[in-house]
């Protein structure tokens, strides 16, 4: 961002909000775009992960980690 | 949204995910941060619910099939049923709900994390610029000079005024560069983001208190699972199995 040298500390905030807030804007857009990404990756990982923790002998989880609390 | 499941008097209703619409204003909507975190923890409620109720019922079962009388040799007496097929069962109920659960519970406090991080990024977004970084720098010479009283009062009232600039300058150093102690440091923290972002500052509290229910339903849950294990363990069958394995165990010492 360069500022124009006679141009007053107040017109440079106001340009410089106004540039932050087009950024913001563009920020909030890619981070809608990198979410549905992550949903659907996640979704696939979900899929192919359960068959093999089906094969786990269990534990490892919070709810295991409570039962084992409870037990103690 | 993911269907809720059919409504059991076998498990608490504490389980059921309508347990969390007090939470859900901030999460729903069209966009609403946390949207996708909120049918998420409402998965895992359904999922704990359902299999609650199901070992609840199973239960349930067993236990009314202990008054039914059974002829033995010795006479008729009240049947003791095994409770290791109730156990075996449960445990792989356990097993998949946990998993489920786990997954669920991740997902909801990955989200609260990105939340709250993205939260502050835009709360100090203002002062990483290099003309917001000599301003700040400036705005906290300024408040260094106030009594800590002043130095609330004027961040307050920046924070109230929309006034990011100096709100960022207080968040982005640490508590002494502006003249505070780190409690007050936290409480202009946490006003700043009630005031300057509602919304993301609501989804993260409500995620948090979402997580938080899903904890505590999950702790139920594993209440049951533990009693029933208990059950079996105090039951005849595992007297039977305790009794055989300390017999196949016996040595003939004589022998040596």
């Amino acid at each position: 961002m360069t500022a124009p040298r006679d141009e007053s500390m107040e017109d440079t905030l106001r340009r410089y909000c106004f540039e932050a807030d087009r950024e913001n804007q563009r920020l909030r857009g890619e981070l809608a775009e990198l979410r549905a990404d992550l949903w659907k990756l996640r979704a696939r990982s979900e899929r192919s992960e359960y068959p093999a923790r089906d094969a786990e002998a269990g534990g490892g989880t919070v709810l295991h980690e409570m039962l084992s609390e409870h037990s103690q | 949204m993911t269907a809720a499941p059919e409504v059991t008097t076998a498990a608490p209703p504490d389980l059921h995910p309508d347990a969390l619409l007090p939470h859900a204003g901030a999460l729903t909507g069209d966009d609403a941060p946390g949207a996708q975190a909120y049918l998420r923890a409402r998965e895992a409620m359904g999922e704990l619910y359902a299999s609650y109720g199901r070992i609840a019922e199973a239960v349930k079962a067993i236990e009314a099939s202990e008054h039914s009388v059974v002829s033995t040799p010795a006479g008729l007496r009240l049947g003791r049923p095994d409770l290791g097929p109730l156990v075996e069962a449960a445990q792989r109920a356990f097993e998949r709900t946990a998993r489920l659960v786990d997954a669920r519970l991740a997902s909801v406090t990955g989200d609260r994390d990105s939340l709250a991080k993205r939260l502050d990024a835009t709360l100090t977004e203002p002062s990483r610029s290099v003309l917001g970084i000599a301003q700040a720098s400036e705005i906290r010479t300024h408040l260094r000079s106030l009594t800590k009283a002043k130095v609330m009062e004027t961040v307050h009232a920046a924070a109230s005024s929309g006034d990011r600039m100096t709100v960022a300058a207080v968040l982005t150093a640490p508590p002494y560069l502006s003249g505070l102690d780190a409690e007050a440091h936290a409480t202009l923290r946490k006003a700043a983001m009630t005031t300057l972002e509602p919304l993301l500052s609501a989804s993260v509290e409500a995620l948090d208190a979402v997580a938080e229910r899903v904890r505590q339903a999950s702790k139920s849950y594993v209440g049951l699972y533990a009693r029933v294990r208990r059950g079996a363990d105090a039951g005849p069958s595992s007297r039977v199995r305790a009794a055989l394995k300390a017999l196949t165990e016996v040595r003939d010492d004589r022998a040596a």
